[in-house]
């Protein structure tokens, strides 16, 4: 299934969205107007949105803290993110995950704060998928420092010997946390790892997103006919800092410039109108739509109830159990 | 229209910022993300930048100064601004309502309340005696430490309720429960009760004729105080009297340590007076003054109730002629006195007026016989009639 | 109805038997469970198959992260920990995540899934390989507990941990894997959050956790020769916990003495002490007392490692200290 016109513009708004949503949440981060911390990914949209172009909705996405992009890719709307970046009575989980989004009828999976704890659950949901023939596929994002958590290897180790359909995509944005990964990363990509459990993998451009959402669109098919377990990894760049405060400084100024230039958004819009099938007005007319989309939202989340405290203590447990 | 520049939230923490630098001054024309100032955080120094375009109206916060999230820094407005939305900006002082934790709901404490004297008692044992209108503060537990426990509880109601009618059942006081085992404890000493009747004239005058240095208090010395000093002296010439029987050996005891039986609320309490024998009347009035104080405001130690070798119980203030003495195991002797009354009695062949009273000798048999009774009385005698040695401090 | 006597294992084994039959949703994952180490899960792949009876590699982690995986994707999963002491490799996820997802979801995720955990000293396998960490799993949100003491319990709770919506952490005493007990042939479910009174008293009422259940049954016995009757409650499951049949008996008693063999501080005993402090203060007529394995790493040499478990006498000693009859 190739990339056509009508999908791409797609994915180039979801991009946009992704920016712009993180722009304005940022604000209202450092405004106060919202009690958690932020973590953003300017410059890296387009792999979270590439990554979710050839899935299915009943798919499962195991996805990172960072942006929106897989968020947004999945079919979580801008409201439903604020809500829950609020912490009001509006959002799905009824304030009580914050950053943790989650949306489990378009296949948006538990993001957990321990990150990488994630590895061992995509591997259950692909088992389940697989025990159960429903034909679904699960991809596990991650960060090239999560690849340091201990489940990391045994969960291609399960995928492989399982031959699960289950797709790791390694997000390489060469930050991790405070420091450039080659600090506490010992390889310059992580992607040969999988071939030590007999996964193959790819090593992708993660700035275009035409070749993020092929590469994605050939593991997930494989993984969908019964093939096994694939690993790619996109390399891309996280222009920001690590949190809203972080003071940042430790990324060199020509570094963030040169990325710059090879901006996911910038590179699609260039390409679509160098094909003639986007012009300047679906630009002004996109971003007027997606800013007034944006700006509702954040209204709609500030007028929203918080949650009532006699809540609190809802859903500890599963009522009921099996009774048939 | 005005904007407010605001004290930002860099990271989950903080909740304050410290003003670094303005990098504008009021007046300065400002675009949309110059740098305005530098703020310290608890984790970093930043730079806030401009949220709008405008000129730099007022700056409300001074380098160096601290101020909330989101508290007002300085107002950028348009040249053209009407004073009064820069003003209302200004008023803006507290954060937004988002960071604002609930107001916390304090009361004041309340006055503390009297201490409750402090009674060992199980929590299921209190829930029964309140039940059941006991009042236990006045039980005695049998549990470790003295712990009332339901049994003790249960025992009291039993107690309460075989109650003859008519009579009202009045559970033993702690004291009372003392004495009783002490009473108890007496009676297993074969006992022996030899009396002198005794010539208090002399030593009575003697009391009242005291003077600086042998004696500075407002009052004269009490006779129980000449008493103790009197039997410290007598004691000498009788050592077996002065005495504990421990199972199968007699401890002889250098120094004389005189319990002084006192009346107290609900019951007696003999607290002793340690080497009476070396102390001086004032030394011993001082004492026994004040161990009387304590022994009616329930203030004595049990260390000042034990280690006595003789006890005095002086009857005659409650009217008593003439009665045995309690003792008090493992002591051997203790010395009964009566009230002195103004008899006619023989002397020298002549019919004069004395006060007399009944000093007795109550004794464990199985140490003391009458012989050293007698030679004690004789010198008790002696000294009433010839009270000036009790003037002397050693024996 | 039979008189059926079988050993705790047949009945654990009894239990997956008729739950994978009943529920094809049903599987069973974890280290050697095809061979099945301690005999609870063996001869079932020849039944189910090897897709219902899977062999993971050896990570306990991933493996019951795979669990959590697939109970919130429609499967009721079994993961074996086969000592309980590895519990701690796979701490994050069972604590962090399996216990905390239907909560944080507001109920949009369901994580039906039993941990099955044989632990326990028996003697001879030392350090990492005997302790009892039941307790620690009390802390955590949104975990049951269970801790059977005979084959029929076992069997009872096992079947209703599997049909349970949340993650059910099930140990097992390997001290009790090989005993018989009463098993009926017919069906029957032990509801979680029901303690069963093992032993009628009216002196001291006596909770007692898996193994140590019997040792405090037999030092019931030997109290009854000095006339002390005991009242023994096994809780069954620690979360939820029947309090009211430990207050009911409370009630009679007015005496509580709590044992346990996972670690005494901080332990289960903490928790019901505590208990017992804040909603049955009036009905304690002596402090309680609680035994508990030391604060020490478990030793291996047999004589060191009775030392640090509660014994017999420990608990006949306990009762009487209760009572005031010891110091």
């Amino acid at each position: 299934m190739a990339l056509d016109n009508d999908t791409l513009k797609e994915l180039y708004r979801n991009m946009v969205t992704v920016r712009l949503l993180e722009k304005r949440v940022e604000r209202l981060v450092t405004a106060a107007r919202i009690p958690c911390s932020g973590h953003f990914g300017t410059g890296q949209e387009a792999v979270g949105v590439g990554i979710c172009g050839p899935l299915r909705s009943d798919d499962y996405l195991f996805g990172t803290h960072r942006g929106f992009a897989e968020y947004i890719g999945k079919g979580m709307a801008p409201a439903e993110i604020l809500c829950e970046y609020y912490g009001k009575a509006t959002s799905l989980s009824r304030g009580r995950l914050g950053q943790h989004l989650l949306k489990v009828d378009v296949g948006i999976m538990p993001l957990p704060s321990s990150l990488g704890s994630e590895f061992g659950m995509s591997v259950g949901a692909a088992l389940s998928s697989k025990l159960r023939r429903s034909g679904q596929v699960t991809v596990n994002l991650f960060g090239e420092g999560t690849a340091g958590q201990a489940d990391f290897g045994p969960a291609l180790e399960m995928a492989s010997l399982w031959q699960l359909p289950l797709v790791f995509v390694c997000n390489n944005n060469q930050y991790v946390e405070l420091a450039h990964y080659r600090n506490v990363v010992a390889t310059e990509d992580i992607a040969p790892r999988a071939g030590g459990y007999g996964v193959p993998y790819e090593i992708v451009d993660g700035n275009d997103i035409t070749l993020v959402y092929d590469a994605t669109e050939r593991a997930v098919s494989r993984a969908r006919n019964g093939e096994g377990p694939m690993l790619l990894e996109f390399k891309t760049y996280r222009r920001g800092t690590h949190y809203t405060g972080d003071p940042g400084g430790y990324q060199p100024r020509e570094e963030i410039a040169a990325w710059e230039k090879k901006d996911p958004i910038d590179r699609c819009r260039d390409r679509m109108m160098a094909e003639g099938f986007w012009a300047e007005t679906d630009e002004q007319a996109m971003r007027e739509t997606i800013e007034a989309e944006i700006e509702a939202a954040v209204q709609f989340a500030e007028e929203s109830p918080y949650p009532d405290p006699a809540t609190v203590t809802e859903n500890i447990y599963a009522q009921g159990g099996d009774k048939s | 229209m005005a904007t407010a520049i605001t004290m930002p939230r860099w990271g989950m923490i903080m909740e304050e910022g410290r003003i670094v630098e303005w990098l504008k001054k009021e007046g300065d024309e400002i675009v949309v993300d110059d740098p305005i100032l530098i703020v310290e955080s608890e984790k970093v120094d930043n730079e806030v930048t401009a949220p709008a375009a405008g000129i730099l109206k007022a700056i409300v916060v001074a380098e160096g100064e601290t101020a909330a999230v989101g508290a007002v820094l300085a107002v950028i407005a348009s040249p053209d601004e009407d004073a009064a939305a820069v003003a209302a900006l200004l008023a803006q002082s507290s954060p937004p309502p988002a960071a604002e934790p609930p107001p916390a709901v304090t009361s004041a404490p309340p006055p503390p309340a009297p201490k409750p004297r402090r009674v060992n008692i199980s929590p299921a044992a209190r829930r029964m005696a309140e039940d059941k209108g006991i009042d236990w503060q006045s039980l005695e537990g049998s549990g470790p430490r003295g712990r009332i426990e339901r049994k003790d509880v249960l025992r009291a109601i039993e107690t309460a309720q075989s109650t003859p009618p008519g009579a009202k059942s009045i559970p033993l006081s702690p004291m009372r429960k003392a004495i009783a085992r002490r009473t108890l404890q007496s009676i297993q000493a074969p006992q022996a009760a030899l009396c002198r009747e005794t010539d208090i004239s002399q030593v009575l005058r003697f009391r009242h004729s005291l003077t600086a240095p042998d004696w500075t208090g407002d009052k004269p010395p009490t006779f129980t105080t000449l008493l103790v000093k009197a039997v410290a002296m007598a004691l000498a010439a009788a050592p077996i009297l002065n005495a504990r029987l421990h199972d199968d050996a007699i401890w002889l005891d250098d120094n004389a340590h005189i319990g002084v039986v006192i009346a107290v609320e609900d019951g007696i309490v003999v607290p002793v007076i340690r080497e009476a024998n070396k102390k001086t009347l004032i030394e011993i009035a001082t004492e026994l003054n004040d161990l009387t104080q304590r022994a009616r405001s329930g203030g004595l130690t049990s260390a000042e109730m034990e280690g006595g070798t003789f006890t005095i119980s002086n009857a005659g203030p409650l009217g008593i002629d003439f009665f045995q003495a309690l003792l008090y195991p493992p002591q051997v002797g203790a010395l009964g006195v009566g009230r002195g009354r103004q008899r006619p009695v023989v002397v020298d062949g002549e019919i004069v007026i004395r006060t007399m009273s009944y000093f007795c000798v109550s004794s464990d048999h199985r140490v003391v016989d009458a012989e050293p009774i007698g030679r004690f009385l004789g010198k008790m005698d002696e000294i009433m009639q010839n009270p000036d040695v009790l003037l002397k401090r050693t024996v | 109805m039979s008189h059926r006597r079988i050993t705790f294992i047949q009945a654990v084994r009894e239990a997956f038997q008729e739950e994978m039959r009943r529920d094809e949703r049903v599987f069973i994952l974890g280290q050697d469970v095809r061979a099945g180490i301690f005999g609870t899960t063996s001869k079932l792949v020849g039944e189910f198959g090897e897709d219902r009876v899977i062999n993971t590699p050896i990570c306990e982690s991933a493996s019951v992260g795979a669990a959590v995986g697939a109970a919130m994707t429609g499967l009721r999963p079994v993961v074996q920990i086969m000592f309980g002491d590895f519990n701690y490799l796979a701490m994050e996820i069972t604590a962090n995540q399996a216990g905390q997802w239907h909560y944080l979801s507001d109920g949009a995720l369901k994580v039906p899934m039993v941990i099955e955990t044989p632990s326990g000293a028996r003697g001879g396998a030392g350090y990492g390989h005997s302790q009892s960490l039941e307790a620690a799993f009390i802390l955590p949100p949104g975990l049951k507990v269970a801790v059977p003491s005979t084959p029929y319990d076992a069997k009872g709770l096992l079947k209703s941990a599997i049909r349970d919506d949340n993650p059910v952490l099930f140990f097992e005493h390997r001290r009790l894997l090989t005993q018989r007990g009463h098993v009926p042939e017919e069906e029957y479910l032990i509801p979680l959050g029901q303690a069963d009174i093992k032993r009628e008293g009216k002196d001291v009422t006596l909770v007692a956790l898996s193994a140590t259940v019997q040792k405090a049954l037999s030092a019931a016995e030997r109290l009854s020769q000095q006339g002390i009757e005991v009242e023994v409650i096994d809780p069954r499951t620690l979360v939820p916990l029947d309090k009211e049949t430990i207050f009911k008996s409370l009630q009679k008693t007015y005496h509580l003495v709590v044992v346990e063999e996972g670690r005494r501080r901080g332990g289960f005993g903490a928790e019901l002490t505590a208990i017992a402090a804040e909603e049955w203060f009036d009905t304690l007529d002596a402090p309680v007392q609680r035994l508990g394995t030391i604060s020490a790493p478990l030793p291996y040499s047999p004589v060191l490692e009775a030392a640090c478990i509660p014994s017999e006498d420990d608990i006949v000693r306990a009762v009487l200290r209760s009572l005031g009859q010891e110091e």
